[in-house]
């Protein structure tokens, strides 16, 4: 697409563009090195991610700040308009990520117990899945890659499935281990976590639907349709 | 696809030339009635043009020809027998600039419906004037002081007493050249309202440069460039999500 006939007013919706991606980056570098040493059961990561989470708060905010001087400033029509509508959508889904990427971390500074086998490799699937999504969805906003968006609903369901698996896995461990029982308990939160990080991938990849084409839709993950 | 409720401009095929410069190419358009249409474009895209084709305003060029059909509520008003007194009174307008009569504000609005007949006494025409500077949103303004001089009020009540005068003939159709861009933001908030209010009753064609003026008060958009008619379609779709590239560069401060 050319430019604009005003220079400042690119300038102005690419920094919001560069924002989301450098956001974006943050959010998934977090939620990967969290999870990885989650499953290794390193506790190295966990005090700098949390404190970390701050920052991307206030990253949030920021772009928030400039999308509302964009909208009051240059009344953007069309498809700036999505843009700037969809860049407030996506930092905060992101911002979501990094919430519960921060309780994952939490997580991991409480376990006292080393992972069952079977459960690390079933949590390093799920969050490797995870990870993977959010990669792809960040991608194909910045890109404006409306057909990477498939990938992702077809992904996040595999997603919805693998976290069943896990949490049945889990409460098995629970029966067969009291001792650890709050450790496990709290394994069931990061599962959860897992599976709303899928779905805030979704919406973002639904953003990025909306901003490429203006289709407003809304994608049923297989959680929506059947008891958790 | 545009879906329009009952329609009451029909323009097939139009196109109009000053001299041998072509300024509207095969226009076809349909207006609905009693809801507001905006015509946007840039500069010398024949927006007003075709604005001025729809009450024979452009009869008064004498280098502009016009071919192809337009009717208003069915009848074809290019056709011989037309006079187009009566066609101006049922097709009013609203230019620019407001341009008050040099004459008092009652004289200003009673001035049309005497010289259409449709007043038989003075009481009769007080009441006409009294209705269509209500209409207008001026009457509380002004009715301690109608004897006063039209030309004596702000811009913005200049332009509702226009709008006024045009609405005293009982027109079918209101049509508005850049009605608000000689006002300030508070007089231009007035003649939107005005405008949502008065489509009840009339039908609205507004041309404007204000992409927001437009987003905010008609229902449908046409968009036009060098004399074609790129795009119409209901306003939310034109400003959201329009379909053609030209629109779309267009709205966004692409191309002027």
């Amino acid at each position: 697409m050319s430019n604009h006939i005003v220079e400042t007013y690119d300038e102005d919706l690419r920094e919001l563009h560069l924002l989301i991606a450098h956001m974006g980056k943050d959010v998934s570098t977090a939620l990967e090195t969290t999870c990885n040493d989650l499953v290794k059961g390193d506790k190295g990561s966990a005090d700098d991610v949390i404190e970390h989470d701050k920052d991307i708060n206030a990253q949030e905010l920021n772009i928030n700040l400039k999308a509302q001087k964009l909208l009051a400033l240059r009344a953007p029509m069309a498809s700036d308009l999505r843009v700037v509508l969809t860049s407030i959508q996506v930092a905060g889904n992101l911002e979501r990520v990094g919430d519960l990427t921060k309780n994952i971390a939490k997580i991991n500074r409480k376990m006292g117990m080393s992972l069952p086998a079977n459960i690390a490799n079933l949590v390093k699937k799920m969050s490797g899945l995870a990870t993977e999504i959010l990669r792809v969805s960040i991608s194909a906003y910045s890109n404006k890659e409306e057909n990477q968006t498939q990938k992702i609903f077809d992904d996040d369901v595999t997603l919805d499935k693998q976290y069943k698996e896990l949490s049945k896995a889990i409460l098995r461990e629970i029966k067969r281990d009291e001792d650890h029982l709050e450790d496990l308990a709290h394994l069931l939160f990061v599962t959860r976590h897992l599976e709303r990080i899928g779905d805030h991938a979704k919406n973002i990849a639904e953003a990025t639907i909306y901003m490429c084409s203006g289709e407003m839709n809304r994608f049923d993950s297989l959680e929506d349709n059947q008891d958790v | 696809m545009l879906e329009l409720g009952e329609v009451i401009v029909n323009c097939a095929d139009v196109s109009v030339f000053y001299g041998d410069t072509r300024a509207i190419n095969n226009i076809s358009i349909d207006i609905e009635k009693q809801s507001i249409t905006a015509f946007i474009g840039p500069s010398g895209c024949g927006k007003s043009t075709f604005l001025r084709t729809i009450n024979r305003m452009n009869d008064t060029i004498d280098s502009c020809r016009i071919e192809g059909r337009v009717k208003v509520d069915g009848e074809d008003i290019y056709a011989p027998s037309v006079d187009v007194v009566p066609l101006r009174a049922k097709v009013g307008m609203v230019f620019q600039k407001p341009n008050p009569f040099p004459k008092s504000i009652y004289e200003n609005v009673a001035y049309g419906p005497k010289i259409h007949g449709l007043s038989n006494n003075k009481n009769h025409l007080d009441e006409i004037v009294e209705k269509a500077l209500t209409r207008a949103g001026l009457w509380a303004e002004v009715k301690d002081r109608l004897h006063d001089s039209g030309t004596g009020l702000s811009g913005g009540q200049q332009q509702r007493l226009c709008i006024a005068r045009t609405i005293a003939v009982e027109p079918q159709i209101i049509l508005m050249d850049e009605p608000c861009s000689a006002l300030d933001p508070i007089a231009t908030s007035k003649i939107e309202a005005l405008m949502s209010e008065l489509s009840a009753e009339y039908t609205i064609i507004i041309v404007t440069h204000s992409m927001q003026q437009a987003a905010r008060v008609s229902k449908r958009t046409a968009f036009f460039h060098l004399g074609d008619l790129i795009e119409y379609d209901s306003t939310d779709t034109i400003f959201t999500n329009p379909k053609e590239q030209k629109t779309e560069d267009y709205i966004t401060g692409r191309f002027g």
